[in-house]
């Protein structure tokens, strides 16, 4: 019977550490002329199939995206430079069966495209590209730390307080390029 | 001067003090504005509740609607937070402070937060649970199953019009990917042959022909973007779907040979508005119904939190009201334990200044009356303490006074009860009884002893009659006292009733009396003496000369002479007896006596006596009293022999009468009465107006009316002559 026991807790502790968890993934930042470029995924988003259900039921549904620029400060609090926000909401028409994809930053519409392909949606809502998102101005690139973090669903506590459910904070460094800007 | 706010606060707890907390909440403008309050709080609680039915589910999952909802809930947990706190902090400080009621307040708060608390958490808990499985149920009924299935009809039907366009793009996209193919007539085959709307081919995102079902809004279509073909040579086909006032078109485009020729072969199929619209709203009808489905949580969640809203402001003010309620109970309360209290500490002034209109009213109007009453007895008390003190002090120094007096005076004065327990003796009467120490608390019969038997007399029979002062001879110790003794009623009360005993030493006076009397009587014995012997010295020499000469005359004037010396010898005699018989006074032997013979006897011996003069008595055959009646006899003797002697016609009274209670006998004669001057004299002895009279009579009268603690009074008769009276106490 104790056998039984531990086993069914090593398995249920086995399948808990299988279930992938959303996370930015590919995180990369550089900087060319004052600019950063900030690029990177978010994977395991659309496992849920809470959320695949809250997609298809045509509610606006979609991930919000949080990205800090910051000065590391040796055995002190990091100086942040500046911060973006991110919002893909994809919205599906049943009617249609298009998907309505809206892309803001900082609370700005930057486009909104149409998609009737699942697989589409998912590469266009996780897959992330802000090139010069943030400016560091004459600041040094190598002290630089770009962090990103992902609210993926909403949640309650005690079924009652409303929380985010989000990513772990994924950090890299800003690293510097030597390519000519964009014009 | 504005009011300072602070004034109205409580010194010890800092709050408002009780009296002003009722005070303001007695003002006209605070009982209007309470109800006022309360029915606007109700009407927008019940306007809320109501505006939240009508919410949709997309209100009430709405982000803000959840966040605006939570914060009121967090306040409310917050204000029923603060409120509890401040109340329980409060009362515990007031506990700790001993602030009486405290305790009480305490307790009415904890009843009333646990009879109204645990329903409404129970409520909630029971409302929620119940809100939460009733959510689950909506969704787990068959109308999920209806829906979903009506939503899978409306897309088989739009499939199967998909499939019909996709059928018919296929056939044109292998006829064009054949070479030297006339399109037009693909186009016209494939229309016509497979009975569809809508028939064309595209290269390079650009229309390259076209044939449309004349009936079909065709008009109404617009052309897919640039994307949609990218996309459909990336990915081989695609399915589009436009709808439009008409109807709903679904048209489906297919890649015709490698993805790089770039031609595209597209079929339509046009669905008419009456059957567009049934599909669609079956279609968003299971929509609304999976988006509800996947908003179970927030739903619940947002239900949950309007519930909790409305338990935690039923909740605040059941608590508000249970502190008010508490405070405006133990207000008064607290009051009348403050007051009782200060009253028990001795503030009777203190009066309870709370404003109450129900039974505490009544309470409080009772406490402030009996305050007042306490407070009207305590000032009389004090007042008759300090006039009993001053009436203490006042006979304090009345007692010393006449303590001083007492042991100052020459006369003794001892105190004794009726049961001859002496109460107080002074220093005189220890001197004049010869005691050695004050004889407190001893019988009086035991002080005074054998040898003091007279004295011991007097007062034993100081209860028979009415105590009149006595002369005494007292002998103690060889040595003889003489002393005037006088009693009087002690009357101290219904307790102590005794008497009170003067002893008057009149022994000195009396020697010097008895000196000026043995005077006075050798010079009347030697006067009296000497006035019989001249004659009878003249008469025995008259005789001597008689004889000497042998004068003839001589037995005439031997005879004459002897007679004379006779007589005077005989007055002699008579002078002796009247004063050995004075002196010989014998004791009195009272008993009870006929008032009446008495005087009839006397009257009898003097009948007849004088011509012309009558003896009449006066008195009730019945009239008896105490008294010697030898010696009254004696004495009514003497006065009828003066009034007899005094008188010359008339009649002579006897009387006697019985006045209250002394007996009163009385002498009248007719006669010539006596001159005021000789009044005060008259019982004097050896005063007499009588040319032969030995001045012993009345004095002899005056001793047998004092021997029997009578009085003897002179006064003139009103018809002439002189009227006796004695009163004897009976």
């Amino acid at each position: 019977m104790r056998r039984f026991l531990f086993a069914a807790v090593f398995l249920f502790l086995a399948l808990n550490a299988a279930a992938a968890e959303p996370r930015i993934e590919r995180l990369a930042a550089e900087a060319a002329h004052g600019l950063v470029t900030v690029r990177f995924a978010l994977a395991n988003a659309f496992d849920a199939p809470e959320f695949e259900q809250a997609l298809q039921s045509g509610l606006p549904t979609g991930f919000t995206y949080h990205i800090q620029i910051v000065r590391k400060r040796p055995n002190w609090f990091d100086d942040t430079i500046a911060t973006s926000t991110i919002e893909v909401i994809s919205t599906y028409n049943s009617v249609t069966k298009e998907y309505l994809l809206n892309y803001r930053r900082d609370r700005k519409l930057v486009r909104s495209e149409t998609y009737v392909d699942l697989a589409s949606l998912r590469q266009a809502m996780t897959t992330i590209e802000e090139p010069d998102l943030f400016s560091i101005g004459g600041r040094r690139a190598y002290k630089m730390v770009v962090r990103a973090r992902a609210d993926v669903a909403r949640g309650f506590l005690l079924y009652l307080i409303p929380r985010d459910i989000s990513t772990e904070w994924r950090t890299t460094r800003v690293r510097t390029s030597t390519a000519a800007p964009a014009r | 001067m504005a009011d300072d706010p602070r004034q109205n606060l409580d010194s010890r707890t800092g709050a408002m003090k009780p009296s002003d907390i009722l005070r303001y909440r007695k003002d006209p403008r605070f009982i209007v504005a309470l109800p006022l309050g309360i029915a606007a709080a109700t009407t927008v609680i019940y306007y809320l509740i109501q505006r939240a039915k009508e919410l949709s589910p997309e209100a009430l999952t709405n982000r803000l609607v959840l966040f605006v909802l939570w914060n009121i809930n967090l306040l409310l947990i917050l204000g029923i937070l603060f409120v509890l706190l401040r109340a329980v902090v409060k009362l515990v400080l007031e506990r700790a402070r001993g602030i009486l009621g405290s305790r009480f307040r305490s307790k009415l708060v904890a009843t009333y937060l646990a009879t109204a608390l645990v329903p409404i958490i129970i409520l909630f808990i029971f409302a929620t649970d119940l809100l939460r499985v009733s959510i689950d149920r909506w969704f787990n009924t068959p109308v999920s199953r209806v829906l979903e299935n009506s939503s899978r009809i409306a897309e088989a039907a739009e499939n199967r019009a998909g499939e019909q366009a996709r059928g018919a793009a296929r056939e044109i996209a292998e006829e064009l990917a054949k070479p030297d193919v006339d399109l037009d007539r693909v186009l016209r085959h494939v229309s016509g042959y497979h009975a569809i709307d809508l028939v064309g081919a595209y290269r390079e995102g650009s229309l390259v022909r076209l044939i449309a079902n004349p009936r079909t809004p065709i008009n109404e279509l617009r052309e897919p973007p640039p994307k949609y073909f990218e996309e459909v040579m990336r990915r081989g086909e695609l399915r589009k779907i436009d709808v439009g006032p008409g109807g709903k078109w679904i048209r489906h485009a297919i890649r015709v040979g490698p993805a790089g020729r770039g031609q595209v072969a597209m079929a339509g199929v046009f669905i008419p508005i009456t059957i567009s619209r049934m599909i669609d709203e079956n279609l968003i009808a299971y929509q609304n119904f999976r988006q509800l489905d996947s908003q179970k949580e927030t739903l619940k969640a947002s239900q949950t939190s309007l519930f909790l809203t409305v338990t935690l402001a039923m909740l605040f003010g059941t608590l508000w009201t249970a502190i008010y309620t508490s405070r405006r109970i133990t207000v008064p309360v607290q009051a009348l334990a403050e007051g009782t209290r200060t009253l028990a500490e001795g503030n009777y002034a203190h009066r309870i200044d709370v404003t109450a209109t129900d039974e505490f009213g009544i309470l409080i109007g009772s406490f402030n009356s009996m305050a007042g009453e306490l407070e009207t007895q305590k000032n009389a008390l004090t007042e008759s303490n300090a006039e009993m003190q001053r009436i203490n002090a006042r006979l304090d120094t009345e007692r010393a006074y006449l303590s001083t007096v007492l042991e100052n005076v020459s006369s003794g004065i001892i105190a004794f009860s009726d049961s001859f327990e002496v109460l107080s003796i002074n220093r005189a009467a220890m001197r004049i009884l010869q005691l050695g120490e004050a004889p407190l608390r001893s019988r009086i019969d035991q002080i005074v002893g054998d040898d003091l038997q007279p004295l011991r007399a007097y007062i034993r029979d100081l209860g028979d009659r009415e105590p009149r002062p006595r002369e005494l001879t007292l002998t103690r110790g060889g040595e003889i006292r003489y002393v005037e003794v006088s009693a009087a009623r002690l009357e101290t009360g219904a307790e102590t009733r005794g008497w009170v005993l003067a002893i008057e030493d009149s022994t000195q006076l009396v020697q010097a009396q008895k000196i000026a009397a043995w005077s006075e009587a050798a010079r009347r014995i030697a006067h009296e003496i000497k006035n019989p012997l001249t004659p009878i010295q003249l008469s025995a020499e008259r005789i001597a000369k008689k004889f000497r000469n042998d004068d003839s005359d001589l037995p005439h004037a031997v005879e004459e002479g002897c007679r004379t010396i006779v007589e005077e010898v005989g007055h002699l005699k008579t002078m002796v007896d009247e004063f050995s018989r004075f002196a010989r006074m014998p004791a009195v032997h009272l008993r009870q006596s006929s008032v009446a013979e008495i005087l009839q006897q006397v009257a009898r011996l003097y009948a007849d006596v004088k011509p012309g003069v009558s003896v009449t008595v006066d008195a009730p055959a019945d009239l008896l009293a105490v008294i010697d009646p030898e010696q009254i006899r004696r004495a009514l003797i003497n006065l009828l022999d003066n009034a007899i002697e005094a008188t010359s016609s008339g009649e002579i009274v006897l009387a006697a009468r019985r006045r209250d209670r002394a007996l009163s006998i009385s002498v009248s004669d007719p006669g010539r009465g006596i001159p005021e001057a000789d009044k005060e004299k008259l019982f004097h002895p050896y005063f007499s107006t009588k040319k032969r009279g030995t001045g012993l009579g009345l004095a002899i009268v005056h001793r047998i009316v004092y021997d029997h603690e009578g009085t003897i009074t002179v006064h003139d008769n009103p018809a002439g002559g002189a009227r006796f009276e004695i009163e004897i106490p009976a």
